[in-house]
């Protein structure tokens, strides 16, 4: 007779007799006996009956039709609306997207309304394309130019400052103590600490550290997205960090004056090109090291 | 008069039918807990107050329900483990200090496979086996059919042996 048959039939209390004998033949007899008796050492603790429900009863009371008349199962109601709702708001919060690129990388990026956006190397964006439709409004850190759909207002929250358009093309940088804004086509509203400006197409806010200043731009659309650079009495320093970000490598200065301004720019394509671009206007001698990723600039 | 569970006799009646069943449920469920009685209480007393909503016969599966939600709130997903009386009777003193180390290793093991069935597999062994409650009766009390009280005993069975028999 099949083992597992007999065991079966054992664990239900029905085996016959002759069934009985083979069971009690079978090799793992013994175990099988300790396994049943072993579990009795598992019992639950003894439960009073009797003393628990004089425990009870004194939790007991008659319903008053009284002031606070919730019963509990009006309370239950509540509470699921509640926890409904709150996993609501958990679930929509959920689905809140972020994009970010590595330094040497560009991405674009189409928004559920159509509007698209491109981000700049080592840049991140957040958005929730659930609550997009009520309310088109995204984080971004790091550099990023739009081409806004007509349609309602459209939020850029930066740590620097929130611009605002309305079916736009403008591109914005937010890195650090560096914020800037440019305005290709529409109108731009940008609110810093400082001060809040609208910009109209062809104008530009730069702030610095704390210097402001307007401009006017003549180009349409911003260099990086033709994988070009360009500056106007930028601090090196910024130009410095933008060929880190653009290259992915890490350039240290000996003897360089970091905040001298810099008017000019380079390609994304040509290492060493770039660094000329930068070096040769101050004079500076440079090194590359690229299996490090690291490039020296000196002054001497 | 119906029979209902507001009047106290009746009340206590179901009180002592179903609240050693419905803690030792809980017990082999979700194993060694300081606020079982805790709940156990909790479920009688929400029965209490929904007294004119419940009938008699409903009484068992509401307090099994309440007695569940209830834990699902509290319980953080930790393994659930059974104790066993670490004095294997001290009747037989003159085992051999092997012997003793030989049961408290059984008993181990044993403890750990309790700990790997499913919940569902551990109730119905133990109340099988430890309370002594028929197929029949553990069927009811968790709403399911005998075949598959049968087969979650053969189960747990099967997985206790295996890890006692392994080192």
């Amino acid at each position: 007779m099949d083992k597992n048959y007999l065991i079966e039939k054992w664990l239900k209390s029905e085996l016959t007799e002759a069934e009985q004998k083979a069971f009690e033949k079978l090799p793992d007899y013994e175990l099988n006996q300790k396994i049943i008796e072993g579990a009795k050492q598992f019992k639950a603790p003894p439960f009073s009956t009797a003393e628990e429900y004089k425990h009870l009863k004194k939790h007991l009371t008659h319903k008053k039709k009284g002031f606070f008349n919730l019963s509990p199962y009006k309370i239950y109601r509540i509470a699921a609306i509640l926890i409904i709702a709150l996993s609501g708001y958990f679930f929509i919060q959920s689905k809140t997207i972020e994009i970010a690129t590595p330094p040497g990388q560009k991405l674009s990026i189409s928004l559920p309304d159509g509007s698209l956006v491109v981000l700049n190397s080592a840049s991140s964006l957040k958005y929730n394309p659930i609550l997009w439709r009520l309310k088109r409004s995204l984080e971004m850190e790091g550099e990023a130019f739009f081409k806004v759909q007509k349609g309602s207002r459209f939020d850029v929250h930066t740590q620097n400052g929130i611009v605002s358009v309305v079916g736009t093309q403008f591109d914005v940088k937010s890195r650090n103590q560096y914020f800037e804004v440019s305005c290709f086509e529409g109108v731009v509203k940008v609110v810093t600490k400082r001060k809040t400006e609208i910009l109209t197409k062809g104008k530009s806010i730069q702030v610095i550290k704390d210097k402001v200043i307007v401009r006017h731009i003549e180009k349409t659309k911003p260099e990086w997205l033709e994988d070009q650079s360009s500056f106007k009495s930028v601090p090196l320093e910024e130009v410095i960090k933008e060929l880190e970000r653009q290259y992915d490598v890490k350039v240290t200065t000996e003897q360089v004056n970091t905040a001298q301004l810099y008017t000019g720019g380079f390609e994304h394509h040509n290492l060493e090109q770039a660094i000329k671009a930068i070096a040769d206007p101050f004079g500076l001698k440079y090194t590359i090291k690229l299996s490090q990723k690291r490039v020296i600039l000196s002054g001497r | 008069m119906l029979k209902n569970l507001c009047v106290e006799k009746i009340f206590a009646a179901v009180y002592e039918k179903y609240a050693k069943d419905l803690h030792d449920f809980l017990y082999y469920k979700y194993g060694n807990r300081d606020d079982l009685n805790d709940i156990v209480q909790e479920s009688f007393i929400k029965l209490w107050n929904l007294c004119d909503k419940v009938l008699p016969e409903k009484a068992r599966a509401f307090l099994f329900k309440i007695a569940k939600n209830n834990m699902l709130n509290r319980f953080k997903h930790e393994k659930v483990v059974l104790n066993y009386q670490k004095n294997i009777p001290n009747q037989i003193n003159h085992e051999t200090p092997e012997y003793l180390m030989e049961e408290e290793e059984f008993y181990k093991k044993y403890q750990r496979a309790l700990s790997k069935l499913t919940d569902e597999q551990r109730v119905a062994f133990m109340l099988n086996k430890v309370e002594g409650k028929k197929h029949k009766e553990i069927a009811e009390m968790l709403n399911i059919t005998q075949k598959v009280v049968e087969y979650r005993i053969y189960s747990a069975f099967k997985i206790i042996k295996e890890e006692i028999k392994n080192l």
